[in-house]
C-alpha cells in the first residue's frame, strides 16, 4: 500500500457503529446486564456457578467484547495513526493488528473481575439502583484523583516504533498492552458503572463513552486533585455556531457552517 | 500611518533611536510586578513560566504575588510550537509586545507614532554578531543597569560576545512550497503541522526548525557549569525575558511575510480552521493584555496581512542580499513547472524507507553514528520515481527523521550529516550535512506529565540532494550526529529513532 494514507479514523469509527448496530438491536443476547438479569430469576442466594450455567461464559465474553469495541475504539485513532506512520506501508496492518491484540487482551483480562463484581453484585441485590450509584460515586472521585492523572497523560504517549526483526514483530503488542493498561486503569469504575445501572444500559454506556471520548482530546496536564470536566469538544461546537450566536446568519453562511459541523465528529477522528 | 521595522544593525549609529527607546520601555515593563499584566515578567509568562528557574536567576523572588488564576488560565503559557499556529500567534506577540513598549515610550514623550521593534537579520553579511546595544550591561552614558543586557545569554561561553556560526543556521525552509506539513515522517511544511484535535506538536515545522530553534539555541546556551540550566533564550519558559527574542522574532516575522510574497506557491492555509485560530478547535484563542487594560483577541486570518496590520518591512530578501530575489524567482518557476509540489501535503504518499535499531544517546563532543537500514520494496519506489521525474527530481523528496527526541538539555544542539563514509571527519565533508537541529523545547516535551507525555519532540530534515547525489543503491545509510556544544551525560539526551522517508506522487 503506497497511496496517501487515510488514517485509521474511519475503520475505528465504522467498528464502534457496528458494535453500537449489534448492542441495539441485538437484544438481551448480547448485553451484559441482560445477561445478568437473567441469573436473577434464581432464588435468592444462588451461587454464581448455577448463574453462569443460566448465562453462558462465551455470550458474557462476547457482550463484554461489544462494548469495549463500542466505547473503546473511537479512543484510538491517536496511536493507531502513529503505528502506521512509523511503520512500512506493507506492515502498517500487522503493526495495528499486533497493537488491538495487546490492547484487547488487556481489556479481556480487565473484563473477568468487572464482569464477576457485576454479576455478584447484581445478583445480591437485583433492580437495586444502589451499587450503581455507590460505583459512580468511587468514579467520579477516582475522575479527580491524581493517579488517573497520570494514567490518562500516558494514554498520549506515543513511543518509538522499531521498523525491522523481533522487534519490529513485538512492539505493536506491547505497545498495545501497555496503553491497554493506562487505558483501562482510567476507564474501568465508569465501564462497572455502566455494567451496574438496573435500566438504560445502553444510554449510560453512551454517556460514559462521551465523557471518556471528550476528555481523550483534552490537553494532559499535571496530577493533582481536581476534577475538570472535558469541555473542549463542546467549545468546538460552540465555535462552528458562533455566527448564530452573533444573529448574522445567512442561508450560504448556514451551509458553510453546518458542513463543518457534520464534520466534526468525522475530523476528531481522524486527527487526533 | 505605517510603523516601519528595519535592520538592526543598519539604524546609522550605537544607541539609535529606535534601541534607545525600545531599552526605556522595557525597564518600564520591568519596573511592574510580575502579576501586572503589562509587565515585562508577565508578558515572558504569556510565552511561558517555570517560576522555579525565574527566582533561581532572581527575576522573579519567590514572595512575588501570581496573578489571579484567571489572569493565568487566560494569558499564560500560551506559545505555539510544533504547530501550523506559529507563525500567527508570534507576529500578535510581536505587535502587541510592541504596543505595550511604545505605549511606554509616549509616556516618557518619545517618538509614539513611528517608533517599532527593529529586527536582527543574522544571515545579512557581517550582521551575525549580537547588536552591541544588547551585549553591554551599560546604558550609552556608562551607568550600569541596560534593560536590554541578559547575564544568562551564553551562546559562544559565559561574558563571550555572541555571534551566531552561519554554518549552522540556514535558510533552507525559505524554498518550501507549502505552508502546511504532515506530521507522518514527510515535509512539516513551511509554517508547521496542521495539528487538528491531536495535541503534542511533536514535530517543528519548517521555519521553526530552521533558523527559529537554532537561533534560540545558540543566543541562550547554556550554564556550562551545569547543563540544568538553560540560558533564557534556551527554553521557551524562560525565551521572552530576554529583549532580544522581540528582534529575533521580527526577523521569524520577515522571513514568513518575504515567503508569502516571493516564494509561497500556495501562500497561507485557507482552512477555516486555521484562520479561525485554536478557539475554532475548542482551544484558548490568542488573547494578549494591551496597554489599556483591555484583552486583544485575534485569529491567524487576522494576522495574514502586515500592510493590514500597518507595519511594513523595509527588507523583504531573506537573507538581505538581492541576488537572492532572483535565485527565488528561479525557484519558484522550477517549482510551477513541477506543478506537483504546490499540491496539499496531505494528498501526497509518504511512506518509511527504513529506520535504525534502537535509542541513540548523544552525549560528548564527538560523532554519534548509527546506520539507517534501507528496506528494498521503498526503496526501490523510491528509485523509479526519481527516475522518472529526470535530473531534476520532480516531486519525489526523501527526508531524515530523528524521532522522539528527549533531554534534559534545552540548549543542545546538533549538525546531522548523512552517507559519510567509514572513519571521516564530518567537518571535512560539508556536502554532508543534512542540517542542524537544535532542541528548543525538549525538556518540557519530555516530562511525563507534559502536553507530550514523555514522548519528546521529532526534526524532519529534506535530505533530497544528498541522497540523489549519493544514490539510493545502499543498503545502509549511515547518520552522524555532531554535538554543536559538548552535551553531558546527565542531560540524558537522546534520539528514539532516526528513519528516512520519502514523499512524492
Amino acid at each position: 500500500m503506497t497511496g496517501a494514507d487515510r488514517g485509521p479514523g474511519a475503520a475505528l469509527a465504522a467498528a464502534s457503529a457496528l458494535a453500537w448496530a449489534v448492542l441495539l438491536f441485538g437484544g438481551g443476547a448480547v448485553s451484559v446486564p441482560a445477561l445478568c438479569a437473567a441469573g436473577a430469576v434464581l432464588p435468592p442466594g444462588a451461587a454464581l456457578e448455577a448463574t453462569l450455567t443460566v448465562t453462558p461464559l462465551a455470550a458474557l465474553a462476547l457482550a463484554w467484547g461489544l462494548m469495549i469495541v463500542a466505547m473503546m475504539a473511537p479512543l484510538l485513532p491517536a496511536p493507531l495513526a502513529h503505528l502506521r506512520a512509523r511503520s512500512f506501508a506493507g506492515a502498517r496492518t500487522r503493526a495495528c493488528a499486533g497493537f488491538l491484540a495487546g490492547y484487547g487482551l488487556v481489556w479481556a483480562a480487565a473484563g473477568v473481575p468487572l464482569v464477576a463484581l457485576a454479576l455478584t453484585l447484581r445478583l445480591a441485590a437485583p433492580g437495586d439502583w444502589a451499587p450503581a450509584l455507590l460505583c459512580l460515586a468511587g468514579a467520579a472521585l477516582w475522575q479527580a484523583a491524581p493517579a488517573r492523572r497520570r494514567a490518562l497523560n500516558r494514554c498520549h504517549r506515543l513511543p518509538p516504533v522499531p521498523a525491522f526483526g523481533a522487534a519490529a514483530a513485538l512492539a505493536p503488542p506491547d505497545f498495545g498492552i501497555r496503553h491497554g493498561l493506562w487505558c483501562a486503569t482510567t476507564c474501568a469504575p465508569l465501564m462497572l458503572v455502566t455494567l451496574l445501572v438496573p435500566a438504560g444500559h445502553l444510554l449510560a454506556m453512551a454517556l460514559a463513552a462521551a465523557w471518556l471520548g471528550a476528555e481523550r482530546i483534552e490537553r494532559p496536564f499535571p496530577p493533582r486533585w481536581s476534577f475538570r470536566p472535558p469541555t473542549r469538544l463542546a467549545r468546538a461546537a460552540l465555535a462552528r455556531l458562533a455566527p448564530f450566536r452573533r444573529g448574522r446568519l445567512t442561508p450560504s453562511a448556514a451551509r458553510s457552517t453546518f458542513a463543518p459541523a457534520r464534520a466534526l465528529a468525522r475530523e476528531v477522528n481522524d486527527a487526533r | 500611518m505605517t510603523f516601519v521595522r528595519r535592520n538592526v544593525h543598519e539604524l546609522g549609529q550605537p544607541w539609535a533611536d529606535e534601541l534607545l527607546w525600545y531599552a526605556r520601555g522595557v525597564k518600564a515593563m520591568k519596573a511592574r510586578p510580575l502579576a501586572d499584566p503589562t509587565s515585562w515578567t508577565f508578558y515572558g509568562a504569556i510565552h511561558g513560566i517555570h517560576r522555579g528557574l525565574w527566582n533561581f536567576y532572581g527575576i522573579t523572588q519567590p514572595g512575588d504575588p501570581d496573578p489571579s488564576q484567571a489572569d493565568q488560565d487566560t494569558y499564560w503559557n500560551q506559545c505555539q510550537h510544533g504547530s501550523w499556529y506559529f507563525l500567527p500567534w508570534h507576529r500578535g506577540y510581536v505587535l502587541a509586545l510592541e504596543a505595550n513598549v511604545r505605549s511606554e515610550i509616549g509616556k516618557l514623550g518619545g517618538p509614539v507614532d513611528t517608533w517599532a521593534l527593529p529586527y536582527w537579520n543574522y544571515f545579512k553579511t557581517g550582521q551575525n554578531g549580537l547588536p552591541d546595544e544588547f551585549a553591554s550591561p551599560d546604558w550609552p552614558d556608562g551607568t550600569g543597569d541596560n534593560p536590554l543586557f541578559v547575564v544568562q545569554r551564553w551562546g559562544d561561553g559565559p561574558g563571550l560576545p555572541i555571534v551566531l556560526d552561519l554554518s549552522l543556521i540556514n535558510l533552507s525552509a525559505m524554498g518550501l512550497t507549502d505552508f502546511t506539513g504532515t506530521a507522518n515522517g514527510g515535509s512539516p511544511g513551511f509554517g508547521g503541522v496542521d495539528t487538528g484535535f491531536a495535541h503534542g506538536g511533536a514535530v517543528h515545522g519548517g521555519i521553526e526548525t530552521q533558523p527559529h530553534d537554532f537561533v534560540h539555541g545558540l543566543i541562550g546556551g547554556g550554564d556550562p557549569n551545569d547543563p540544568r540550566l538553560p540560558g533564557l533564550m534556551s527554553t521557551p519558559p524562560a525565551a521572552a525575558l530576554d529583549p532580544i527574542f522581540w528582534l529575533h522574532h521580527a526577523n521569524i516575522d520577515r522571513l514568513w511575510a518575504s515567503w508569502v510574497n516571493e516564494t509561497g506557491v500556495g501562500g497561507d492555509p485557507t482552512d477555516a480552521r486555521w484562520l479561525n485560530g485554536p478557539a475554532s478547535i475548542g482551544e484558548r484563542a490568542f488573547t494578549l493584555p494591551m496597554p489599556d487594560g483591555t484583552a486583544w483577541t485575534y485569529t491567524p486570518g487576522e494576522m495574514r496581512d502586515m500592510a493590514a496590520l500597518d507595519y511594513e518591512y523595509d527588507d523583504l530578501t531573506p537573507d538581505g542580499a538581492a541576488m537572492l530575489v532572483a535565485a527565488q524567482a528561479g525557484a519558484r518557476a522550477g517549482t510551477a513547472r513541477g506543478g506537483m509540489m504546490a499540491m496539499a501535503a496531505d494528498t501526497k504518499t509518504t511512506e518509511l524507507l527504513g529506520a535504525n535499531t534502537g535509542a541513540l544517546p548523544i552525549s560528548g563532543d564527538t560523532a554519534t553514528r548509527t546506520a539507517v537500514r534501507m528496506a528494498p520494496e521503498p526503496r526501490a519506489r523510491s528509485r523509479s520515481a526519481f527516475a522518472a521525474a529526470g535530473p531534476e527530481g520532480g516531486a519525489e523528496k526523501v527526508f531524515l527523521n530523528l524521532e522522539n527526541v528527549r533531554g534534559l538539555a534545552d540548549a543542545a544542539a546538533f549538525k546531522v550529516y548523512v552517507g559519510l563514509p567509514e572513519g571521516a571527519r564530518p567537518a571535512d565533508h560539508p556536502d554532508h550535512m543534512a542540517g542542524g537541529v537544535a532542541l528548543f523545547g525538549v525538556s518540557q516535551a519530555t516530562e511525563a506529565e507534559g502536553e507530550h507525555a514523555g514522548s519528546g519532540l521529532t526534526y524532519v530534515l529534506d535530505i533530497t540532494p544528498i541522497v540523489t547525489r549519493l544514490g539510493l543503491d545502499t543498503d545502509k545509510l549511515h547518520v552522524d550526529i555532531v554535538p554543536v556544544r559538548p552535551i553531558a551525560k546527565e542531560a540524558e539526551v537522546s534520539v528514539g529513532r532516526v528513519s528516512v522517508y520519502r514523499q512524492g506522487e
